[in-house]
C-alpha cells in the first residue's frame, strides 16, 4: 500500500485527472439530500455528504439495465448486451464498501453475472472514511460497517486540511500515473490518521441493546409472531426500501420495443419482494400474500437465508430503508422488539 | 449416458432459437408444442425440469418440459393460456421459432427414487410435468415395480393427455385412476376430488415412492392420505413450482424462504419441504 497525502483542495484536480479516462461517480447535492451521480463540474462533490438516497452500487447493479438485444424478425436469437465504461466510484463509505463486497460475492457465484461482474472489473473504488454517524437510524456501528477494510482501491482519510489517500491496489496505482497534487505521507500524518479513525469512533454509538451477534437467533425464534403481523400492518407495500436497499438485488425482466415495433431489448429492472404481487404464481395463488409476512422475508433475506448461506449478515446497517419508510417502519426498532429489550 | 451434444445456455440470459414443429390443441386453454432445436443440439433434461420461453418484445415464462427425456433436439411442451406470453405463443404455427433457455432446476431422477412402487398423482396441468416421469417409468419399466397413476382435474373436458390415457389404461404393467371434480352426462368414471382415488388403490408403503404434482391446494391433502398409508416423509416427493424470471437464483421470485426453487427444486421430498413455512 502507497501512502499519501492531499489537500482538500486538490480533489477536484484529482477528479479530472480521473476524468480523462473514467466516468466519475460521486456524491452530489440533491436539494437537502445527497445522490451519487456522474461529476460534471468536479466542484459538484460533495465529500462532506451524509449518506445518498440510492447507494452507489445502482451505478454497478443498475435498477434498469439492458441484457440482451434482439429483432422480432430473427425469433430466438438474441445479442447478449454487457455494458461496461471505466468508471470512478468516488467516496464510498465504509456500509457502501461493505455492502459491494457483498454483492460482488453473490454475483460472482456460478453461474456468475457477465453483466455485474464486467462492470465491477472496469470500475474503481475510492472509499472515504466515517468521521460521524448519519443519524440514529443505522446499525452500522451495531453491524461493524461503519468501517471497511478492503473493497476500496484507494482510501481517504479526512485530517483536517487534508485527506490520507491510501493508494491500495495495482489498478488505482496505475490511474494514479501522471497525478502529482499528492504528498508523501509522513510519519505524523500517519499518527493524526490513526487517531482521526479512533476519534471518529468516539461518535458512534450502538442502537442495539443487545449484541448483534444473537440477533439471527431472536430472529428464528420469531418467525411465528405475531409482531410480523403487527409491525407489517403499518406497512404501504410500497417496496421504497428494497429500491433504496444497498444488498436488494431481485429483478423482473421486460422487454422493450423500438417504434418500428420489431427491434428491442431485453432489460432487467429492479424488482422489490414488499410489493404485493412479487411472490404470485401461475393460477393466481400469492404464497406472501400479507404486508407482514413480506417484511418479515425481506428481513429474513438478509439477517437469516443469505447470512446462512454466505456467512454474514447482509444487511449493512445504512438505514436507508428506515429513512425511506413512508410508514415509518425501523429495523432498529423492530431488532430491539424482537430481542426482547 | 453422456451425450457430447451441446445444450441450451444455462449460464447466462441467452435463448437459442427453437422451432415448433406441431401443435395439438387439448382443451380450449392447453395445447401441446412439439419443439425442434437446432441439429446437434439437446435439452438433456431431466424430467420436473423446466425451460424459459422467450418470445422477443412479450418477455419470457417458465414452462416445464412434458416429453420423457431423449438424446435428440425435439422436446415436448403443453402450455396454458394464461397471460401475454402465453396467448401469444397459442397464435404461433409450425414453423415459427421461439427463443428457449433451460433446462432449469433439479429434476427426478429416476434411478435415484428410492423403492421399487411408483405411485404418480396429478392434479389438472400438474399431469404435463409428470408425464415426463412416467413416460420415461414406461420406456424403462425395469426401473419401476408397480406403476400405479392417479389423475384428477376439474371437469371432463379439462383432460389433458387423452392419448397417453388410453396408453396407460391399455398398458397391463400401469395401474390408471381418474376422477374430476364435477362430471358431465358423459362421463362414466369416478366423481370427487383425487383423495377419493386413494380408497381404489392398495399400495405397499415399505415399497412406494409417490411423486405429487398439482395445484398447491392439492398438496396437504394429498400428503395427509399418504402419511395415514405409511409411507415415510423423506420418501414423498413434490413438484413445488413458482413463476421464476430468470432461472439462474437471482432474481429472488421464486424463493420459498431461503430456497430458491430454480436451482434447487422443483422437485423436493415433503421431509425438506415441511421444514419451509411459505411452501405450501
Amino acid at each position: 500500500m502507497n501512502r499519501k497525502t492531499i489537500r482538500k483542495e486538490d480533489i477536484a484536480k484529482l477528479v479530472q485527472h480521473f476524468q480523462d479516462k473514467h466516468q466519475v461517480v460521486g456524491p452530489v447535492a440533491k436539494e437537502h439530500q445527497f445522490g451519487f451521480e456522474p461529476i460534471v463540474d468536479p466542484t459538484e462533490l460533495r465529500l462532506d455528504y451524509t449518506t445518498s438516497i440510492l447507494p452507489p452500487v445502482q451505478h454497478l447493479y443498475p435498477n434498469k439495465e439492458k441484457l440482451l438485444k434482439y429483432d422480432r424478425r430473427n425469433p430466438g436469437e438474441g445479442e447478449i448486451i454487457v455494458e461496461a465504461e471505466p468508471m470512478v466510484l468516488m467516496g464510498v463509505h465504509p456500509c457502501d464498501l461493505n455492502s459491494i463486497q457483498i454483492v460482488d460475492e453473490i454475483m460472482m457465484e456460478d453461474p456468475e453475472d457477465q453483466n455485474y461482474m464486467a462492470r465491477r472489473e472496469h470500475t474503481l473504488i475510492v472509499g472515504l472514511g466515517c468521521q460521524a454517524p448519519c443519524d440514529d437510524k443505522i446499525l452500522c456501528y451495531d453491524k461493524g460497517t461503519w468501517k471497511a477494510e478492503s473493497g476500496y482501491d484507494l482510501l481517504l482519510t479526512d485530517i483536517g486540511e487534508t485527506y490520507i489517500l491510501d493508494i491500495v491496489s495495482a489498478k488505482a496505482e496505475q490511474a494514479m500515473e501522471g497525478f502529482d497534487a499528492i504528498g508523501e505521507a509522513s510519519h505524523e500524518d500517519r499518527r493524526v490518521a490513526q487517531a482521526s479513525i479512533s476519534e471518529a469512533e468516539k461518535n458512534f454509538v450502538k442502537n442495539l441493546a443487545m449484541p448483534i451477534d444473537g440477533l439471527e437467533h431472536y430472529l428464528k425464534e420469531s418467525y411465528d409472531d405475531m409482531i410480523w403481523e403487527a409491525q407489517g400492518g403499518r406497512c404501504l407495500s410500497c417496496g421504497s426500501c428494497n429500491i433504496v436497499c444497498p444488498t436488494c438485488y431481485c429483478f423482473d425482466t421486460q422487454d422493450d420495443i423500438e417504434l418500428d415495433l420489431c427491434s428491442g431489448e431485453r432489460c432487467r429492472t429492479k424488482d422489490a419482494c414488499q410489493l404485493n404481487n412479487f411472490a404470485v404464481v401461475a393460477g393466481g395463488e400469492n404464497f406472501r400474500n400479507r404486508a407482514g409476512g413480506r417484511l418479515r422475508h425481506r428481513i429474513f433475506r438478509k439477517e437469516v437465508y443469505l447470512h446462512d448461506k454466505y456467512l454474514r449478515s447482509t444487511c449493512v446497517g445504512c438505514g436507508r430503508c428506515n429513512r425511506a419508510c413512508v410508514a415509518g417502519i425501523n429495523l432498529v426498532d423492530i431488532y430491539n422488539q424482537v430481542m426482547g429489550v | 449416458m453422456e451425450s457430447l451434444k451441446r445444450t441450451p445456455d444455462v449460464q447466462t440470459f441467452t435463448p437459442v432459437p427453437a422451432k415448433i414443429v406441431a401443435k395439438k390443441e387439448f382443451t380450449e386453454k392447453e395445447t401441446i408444442f412439439s419443439m425442434e432445436l437446432p441439429e446437434g443440439m439437446s435439452l438433456h433434461h431431466k424430467p420436473l425440469q423446466f425451460v424459459m420461453v422467450s418470445i422477443f418484445g412479450l418477455g419470457e415464462a417458465p414452462i416445464s418440459i412434458t416429453s420423457s427425456p431423449s438424446e435428440d433436439n425435439t422436446f415436448d411442451l403443453c402450455v396454458r393460456r394464461v397471460g401475454v406470453l402465453t396467448e401469444a405463443l397459442h397464435a404461433m404455427s409450425p414453423g415459427d421459432l421461439v427463443g428457449v433457455r433451460g433446462p432449469f432446476g433439479n429434476g427426478a431422477i429416476l434411478e435415484n427414487i428410492p423403492g421399487r412402487d411408483l405411485l404418480f398423482v396429478a392434479g389438472g396441468l400438474g399431469l404435463a410435468p409428470l408425464r415426463s416421469l412416467i413416460n420415461q417409468t414406461a420406456e424403462h419399466r425395469d426401473f419401476a415395480g408397480n406403476v400405479t397413476i392417479l389423475y384428477g382435474c376439474k371437469n371432463p373436458e379439462e383432460q389433458l393427455f387423452l392419448d397417453d390415457i388410453a396408453k396407460w389404461r391399455d398398458d397391463p404393467s400401469i395401474e390408471f385412476h381418474q376422477t374430476v371434480d364435477v362430471a358431465d352426462e358423459s362421463w362414466k368414471g369416478n366423481v370427487g376430488v383425487i383423495t377419493t382415488l386413494f380408497d381404489r388403490i392398495k399400495i405397499n408403503p415399505r415399497t412406494t415412492t409417490p411423486v405429487i404434482c398439482g395445484p398447491p391446494i392439492m398438496y396437504k391433502f394429498v400428503i395427509m392420505k399418504l402419511l395415514a398409508m405409511g409411507i415415510p416423509e423423506r420418501r414423498i416427493y413434490m413438484s413445488l413450482e413458482r413463476r421464476m424470471r430468470c432461472g439462474l437464483g437471482r432474481c429472488g421470485h421464486c424463493q420459498i424462504n431461503g430456497v430458491y426453487v430454480c436451482q434447487e427444486g422443483p422437485v423436493f421430498t415433503y421431509a425438506d419441504a415441511k421444514k419451509f413455512k411459505e411452501a405450501l
